[in-house]
């Protein structure tokens, strides 16, 4: 055979290379209709929210006044925080839906120019996409109607193209620039728990919102003078001259966004050039070979059956798998940090403050109402065993109290130290761990009732859902209202009572048998449904 | 009743009339699985259409099949992690779907897939198989390193399996469904995207058990496999059976590929315009 005799295509142009991407992503979303009926509902519920959410702010662009200060103001903020959000935001909600990815471009001769144009034209068709430029086309067109020119018009409206191309390319940037890091094991564990930690920091967003009620018009200045070095906040910058007609800065701002653009452009297509061409590799570390397999450090204490061993792998699995961390961590912060952070907040130290330490048990019970979920396709291995359903529960059971309950008695031990409520101390521990043992008796048969796929992607910054919209978020809060159900009278108990902490230690002691009888009465019936249910289990949660 | 390995050129397929209390009875011995009048249907696709098969007790018996056969959906049923829509599933003589639980305990599984609990170690995670298979704990190690030497893999027997090969992670999902000593054992695809070293390990592991008196059940479309491994076949297409026996009762000079492309169906290449490929021709 003559090497080198056979014709080579040619190349595609930059225009033609966004041709076929744009039909590619076109023909994709259409056979997305084709998936079936709740994949058809997902497609119209998205492009209808779309369109009204753009339009509904496209709207209120377009009418605002915009010779108002604040107005002019709100340009440059907005901008500079919504561009600040594109690229913070993926992080949080666990990346953006790209149906044509880096990785699909892997086989393929394209260049760095071709793979951006590529890429971003792809990006441009959607829903999310839609809402920006409806939203967008508003604010120009408020600036068109408030100014009557059309050089201003231009400048506003090359500002807010700038700024969808670079919105579009900025939330793209973190999963491609962290592509290598987040391919090994250990960066994506880290990864998830920093996504995780950043979400749980919207909390914060609480501070944010009450300092802006404050907000001086020369506090807002100041703000406004910083943020519009940023890109996006240049564009805000350009658009809030233009619609003032002051044509000359605004282009020089707008000058400043373009080449904001440009770089994240070159590097996105720098950092895609090194992807694509890079083979993922795992990373692990290798211990000393130990004799106590599954029994070492804190699990050596379990007992050497079918139930330790199921409780000695999970408790490996709270600290080893990320969205388990995740959890824990979500429990300890929201058990621990909440009440201190609000206690310090408002000043008051009370002492009664130390009762809101069982919120850390009662996370880890909402977060057990999926246990075979979060098994995701290992969960065969142990339903295929011939352990007693009831003996895994208690495994997992016990693998849930033990951290869980620890988390809320040093929860209960520091706000007892901070706020000087150690008389409630007791009486918060018995509820906790009154509450925890009913809960995960409800939580029990949750699982077995609702099961739902949790997956676990390769990159934590792809998007990654269960496919099943609305229907999980509805099993969920079934799930919810039954482990509500439960932990009512405590709650109610406790609130009643909240003055003394005799009466609530009271409540915790005479909840314990209330959660024995109940935990033992729900994992009773969940253990028979299991035994049943398997093979519906199993198709739940690993739907392939 | 046995069945005809090779049928005649009209595909005279296995009959499919006979009550599903009755499932065909081994030639020559017992059964180790018996399945009959399977059915399996995934909303408009039947997966599985009126299966009949009996796997002789201590054989190493492969069932191929092109992709979406029903290989898979059909080992799935048999080990109780499907429900069939009817039909009948016996492992060494017990009734899978009306006591699931005591025919695990005569199962060891290694589906499609290889999903286990990925974040324990492979050291772990065969002490943990044993133990959930009611192995006491001193059983469970032993079994656990011999096995994992068998299988070359102490080297890395303290890596989490997350972080293990396509290759070492089938050797470990071997070990663990050998720990308690199964009757029978269920393999989907185990060789399939093996190195020919991983391969050798897991065929000589396999042929120690069978030696032993344990059966093996295996799907495969890689027919060479097949042939060099197993004592008996089974040629499944479109859910159901269309031939079963002794792999020697191939004719003389026929490779199963052969056998397997003329029950199955081939469909030639020839008459695709594919001249284009050709770089001589310029």
């Amino acid at each position: 055979m003559a090497l080198g005799a056979a014709s080579v295509p040619g190349r595609l142009s930059v225009p033609a290379t966004a041709r076929v991407f744009a039909r590619l992503k076109v023909r994709l979303v259409r056979n997305e209709w084709r998936r079936g009926p709740s994949a058809r509902l997902g497609l119209v519920l998205s492009w209808i929210g779309a369109v009204l959410i753009g339009a509904a702010v496209g709207v209120l662009a377009a009418t605002v006044d915009v010779s108002r200060p604040a107005v002019l103001r709100g340009y440059t903020l907005f901008a500079a925080v919504g561009g600040l959000a594109c690229v913070i935001g993926p992080i949080m909600i666990a990346g953006v839906s790209e149906v044509i990815g880096p990785d699909h471009l892997r086989p393929y001769p394209l260049s760095r120019t071709q793979q951006v144009v590529g890429l971003l034209t792809s990006a441009l068709i959607g829903p999310v996409p839609l809402a920006g430029a409806l939203a967008l086309l508003g604010a120009v067109a408020g600036i068109a109607r408030a100014t009557g020119s059309v050089v201003s018009t231009a400048v506003a409206g090359g500002a807010a193209s700038t700024y969808l191309l670079g919105a579009l390319a900025a939330s793209r940037l973190p999963s491609v620039l962290l592509a290598r890091v987040l391919n090994s094991r250990r960066g994506r564990d880290a990864a998830l728990v920093l996504a995780s930690l950043l979400g749980i920091g919207i909390y914060g967003i609480q501070f944010v919102v009450r300092a802006a009620d404050k907000l001086t018009d020369a506090t807002a200045d100041r703000m406004v003078s910083v943020l519009r070095w940023l890109p996006p906040g240049a564009l805000g910058r350009a658009a809030s001259l233009a619609a003032l007609g002051q044509d000359r800065l605004a282009v020089r701002w707008l000058g400043v966004g373009l080449a904001g653009l440009a770089a994240v452009l070159v590097t996105w297509a720098v950092a895609l050039r090194r992807m694509v061409g890079t083979v993922p590799t795992a990373s692990t570390s290798r211990r000393a070979l130990t004799d106590e397999a599954l029994f070492d450090g804190f699990s050596a204490a379990l007992p050497r059956t079918s139930i330790g061993a199921v409780a000695a792998r999970d408790l490996r699995y709270q600290i080893r798998d990320p969205r388990r961390r995740v959890q824990a961590v979500t429990a300890l912060l929201m058990g621990l940090v909440w009440p201190i952070v609000n206690n310090l907040h408002s000043g008051q130290g009370k002492a009664r403050t130390v009762l809101f330490a069982t919120a850390a048990c009662w996370l880890v019970v909402f977060g057990a109402t999926n246990q075979f979920g979060l098994d995701g396709r290992a969960a065969w291995f142990d339903l295929s065993s011939t352990t007693a359903p009831r003996r895994l529960f208690i495994g997992r059971n016990l693998a849930l109290f033990v951290p869980g309950f620890s988390a809320a008695a040093v929860a209960c031990l520091v706000l007892g130290g901070i706020t000087g409520g150690w008389a409630y101390v007791p009486a918060a521990m018995a509820v906790s761990a009154a509450g925890m043992v009913a809960g995960l008796g409800g939580a029990n048969l949750a699982s077995v009732v609702a099961p739902l796929p949790v997956p676990e992607g390769s990159n934590p910054l792809k998007a990654g859902n269960t496919g099943q919209g609305c229907v999980s978020g509805l099993l969920y809060a079934l799930a919810l209202v039954l482990l509500t159900g439960l932990l009512a009278p405590l709650v109610v108990g406790v609130a009643v009572f909240r003055r003394s902490p005799l009466a609530c230690l009271a409540v915790g002691l005479v909840a314990v048998p209330y959660a024995a009888v109940a935990w033992w009465g729900l994992t009773s019936w969940a253990a028979r449904l299991l035994g049943r249910r398997t093979p519906e289990i199993l198709r739940a949660v690993d739907p392939r | 009743m046995s069945f005809p390995l090779v049928p005649a050129l009209d595909r005279p397929i296995v009959e499919t009339s006979r009550p599903l209390s009755s499932p065909p009875a081994a030639p020559g011995g017992p059964a180790a699985v018996e399945l009959a009048g399977l059915r399996k249907r995934f909303g408009d696709k039947v997966a599985v259409d009126d299966l009949w098969l009996t796997v002789p007790a201590g054989s190493f018996f492969g069932l191929v099949g092109p992709n979406g056969a029903g290989k898979t959906t059909t080992l799935r049923m048999l080990t109780g992690l499907l429900r069939p829509d009817t039909g009948l599933v016996r492992v060494a003589g017990v009734d899978v779907w009306p006591d699931p639980t005591m025919a695990k305990v005569r199962l060891g599984l290694v589906p499609d897939g290889l999903t286990v609990f990925e974040r324990l170690t492979g050291a772990e995670m065969l002490v943990y198989a044993g133990l959930l298979r009611g192995l006491d704990e001193a059983e469970a190690r032993s079994r656990s390193t011999t096995l994992l030497e068998a299988l070359g893999l102490s080297a890395d027997a303290d890596e989490l399996i997350v972080d293990y090969s396509h290759g070492m992670r089938k050797k470990v999902v071997l070990a663990s469904a050998l720990i308690h000593r199964p009757d029978v054992l269920v393999l989907d695809e185990p060789f399939e995207g093996i190195d020919p070293v991983s391969s050798a390990a897991i065929r000589e592991v396999l042929q120690r058990y069978r030696s032993a008196g344990g059966t093996v059940l295996f799907s495969s479309h890689v027919m060479e496999v097949v042939e060099r491994l197993c004592d008996h076949v089974a040629i499944i297409a479109g859910g159901r059976i269309l031939a079963a026996g002794p792999l020697d009762g191939l004719p003389s000079g026929h490779h199963l590929e052969e056998v397997f492309l003329h029950v199955v169906g081939g469909r030639p290449v020839t008459g695709t315009d594919l001249s284009w490929l050709d770089r001589r021709s310029g």
